[in-house]
């Protein structure tokens, strides 16, 4: 099968500045697939993403997307993308502008507007239809930039920052979307927020200075040494460190903060580790908040 | 996500680019405004200038006074045409409508450039159709707004004199036509400055700047080297003199140059545009 993505020694420059360097990976079609573009600002996110949308072309290297060069007019209709900053036309209503985008991705008159009801439903924005981009609010601007990307059938959705600025609901809402669409086209999502692209990503690229440092696969960690993260109610003290201390197979204990603590333990040893550990916690009282098996994204990225 | 629907072919795309810039002149508030600054602007010349001097050319006693100027200059043709109003219109009109277009089709890409607005669009529609569906749309406002203004004449004129109608014609498709060939290398001109600068206020500044200076620039080069004085067939609206005066609006090699000057002008915007970051 096609790869959805291929990148073979891709490489920008803005003058001096390298911001992509010598960047190669392959991202094979998944069953449900949402791909996570992680790195610090500057890294080259938006970069990558600007080339994979066909914004911007590379100084040198290979990129194909479902087989095709990102300026292929065969993925016209077949890619779309939230792109940051952009802005809709202030002279034409959202929905005159979202119909129009679906016209030209091959819709009649009439199911091209019921095409942009069902977007604009679909982020909860069905109210703003007649409405100027210029009377919304910036997370209702991104709302709509984000239906936008969701018209018609796209195989590959790019996503950069799509819930920054957004309140709480509506990053939530704009989650539970992708969650849910996720098994008809292909996500690559750029976000700061580690916990948000835990819930919803299956791979992770991770770009620092322009390179790509790591493809992180998601799979079941079959390995002797398992994690669990404990997030406690309260702070963690030296009485119930010793507690945790005495479980059998446990190898190591870190307070990553004042409340979560971060345990290491040999798998063989304590095939049931973790139910042990919840019946210390419930003997002597201890009340937590969450417990979650294995590394989060953030260890794997940074310890 | 709903059901796939088949994309569009290349020249309905295009034309749906067309359409929706169509509209943001003829159906939003600002298009509007600006269709209503034209009219008033057209309104004042026809009434002051055109019917003016029209009245005055009419007039049998300044005939063999007319007669003279007009062979001085070569525009005697002109008196051969059955309203003076429409040979008025046209001497005028060769010249202001360059101007208008380089001030109507002055933001083809510019805003949703700077905006962001073209990444929507570039994602459903290849660059190409982008590029040419909005100098299409250009095109035909262009064409709209010359029928608008030779109506307007035609109809001063026959508030004159409604005897000439059928006469006045030809004048009528030969004005039309040699108007929009005039403006298509000056839409196309700035079809290439919108793809090198992201406002419309440069993309008129260098157009009001370049021509004149490359014009000078040439003539002083011509010093040296006259050979040279056929670069001056890069620039748009060289031709504009002689076509005017030289009675050449019914020659087909008229419309060579504006043409050529059209053509190589988009295909250097279709060459910058193709490789611009969006």
């Amino acid at each position: 099968m096609t790869p959805i993505i291929q990148c073979h020694d891709l490489n920008k420059s803005y003058g001096s500045k390298q911001a992509l360097n010598q960047v190669s990976f392959t991202l094979e079609q998944q069953p449900h697939g949402a791909t996570a573009l992680v790195g610090p600002n500057g890294a080259g996110k938006t970069t990558l993403f600007n080339i994979l949308a066909n914004y911007q072309r590379a100084s040198s290297g290979q990129v194909t997307i479902f087989g095709h060069a990102p300026h292929s007019d065969a993925l016209l209709g077949q890619i779309s993308s939230l792109p940051q900053d952009a802005l809709l036309d202030p002279a034409f209503t959202i929905g005159q502008q979202l119909s129009f985008y679906a016209k030209l991705q091959g819709y009649d008159h009439k199911s091209a507007n019921d095409e942009t009801h069902r977007v604009l439903e679909l982020v909860n924005l069905s109210e703003v239809v007649n409405q100027r981009p210029t009377s919304l609010s910036h997370g209702m601007k991104k709302r709509v930039a984000i239906a936008q990307a969701l018209i018609g059938t796209p195989k590959l959705v790019l996503l950069d920052e799509p819930t920054a600025g957004l309140d709480p609901a509506s990053a939530r809402q704009v989650r539970s979307l992708i969650a849910d669409l996720s098994d008809q086209a292909h996500f690559i999502i750029s976000s700061h927020n580690l916990s948000e692209l835990e819930q919803l990503c299956h791979t992770v690229l991770l770009l620092e200075q322009g390179t790509l440092s790591q493809q992180l696969i998601g799979q079941v960690n079959n390995n002797a040494v398992q994690h669990i993260s404990l997030q406690l109610v309260t702070s963690s003290n030296n009485e119930l460190l010793t507690v945790l201390k005495q479980l059998p197979g446990l190898l190591t204990l870190n307070p990553e903060q004042k409340s979560r603590l971060h345990i290491e333990y040999d798998a063989t040893q304590a095939p049931r580790f973790d139910r042990q550990l919840l019946d210390c916690l419930y003997q002597h009282k201890i009340e937590y908040r969450q417990i979650s098996k294995g590394k989060s994204l953030e260890q794997q990225l940074f310890e | 996500m709903s059901a796939t629907p088949s994309r569009p072919t290349f020249i309905y795309g295009l034309w749906l680019i067309s359409q929706f810039e169509l509209n943001r002149l003829f159906r939003t508030r600002r298009g509007l405004m600006l269709i209503f600054a034209f009219a008033m602007s057209w309104l004042l010349l026809l009434k002051y200038p055109i019917y003016q001097a029209a009245g005055i050319l009419s007039n049998p006693n300044y005939f063999n006074d007319f007669f003279q100027l007009s062979q001085a200059i070569n525009l005697q043709y002109l008196l051969a045409w059955p309203y003076p109003e429409l040979a008025i219109y046209w001497l005028i009109a060769a010249f202001v409508f360059p101007l208008t277009c380089v001030f109507f089709a002055s933001d083809q890409l510019a805003s949703d450039h700077s905006r962001g607005t073209l990444r929507f669009i570039s994602l459903r529609a290849s660059r190409n159709q982008l590029l040419f569906g909005r100098f299409l749309a250009q095109v035909i406002i262009t064409l709209s707004l010359i029928i608008l203004t030779v109506a307007a004449a035609l109809t001063m004129a026959l508030a004159r004199d409604p005897s000439s109608l059928m006469e006045a014609a030809q004048q009528l498709l030969l004005i039309t036509t040699n108007l929009l060939v005039i403006c298509l290398p000056f839409i196309a001109l700035m079809n290439l400055f919108n793809c090198i600068f992201k406002s419309s206020r440069l993309s008129v500044t260098a157009t009001v700047i370049a021509i004149p200076l490359l014009s000078s620039l040439i003539g002083l080069m011509t010093l040296g080297s006259p050979a040279l004085a056929q670069l001056l067939v890069i620039l748009p609206g060289q031709q504009l003199t002689n076509l005017v005066q030289a009675d050449a609006m019914s020659s087909p090699y008229s419309a060579i140059l504006p043409l050529a000057q059209t053509i190589g002008y988009l295909a250097l915007a279709q060459q910058i545009f193709s490789r611009r970051a969006l």
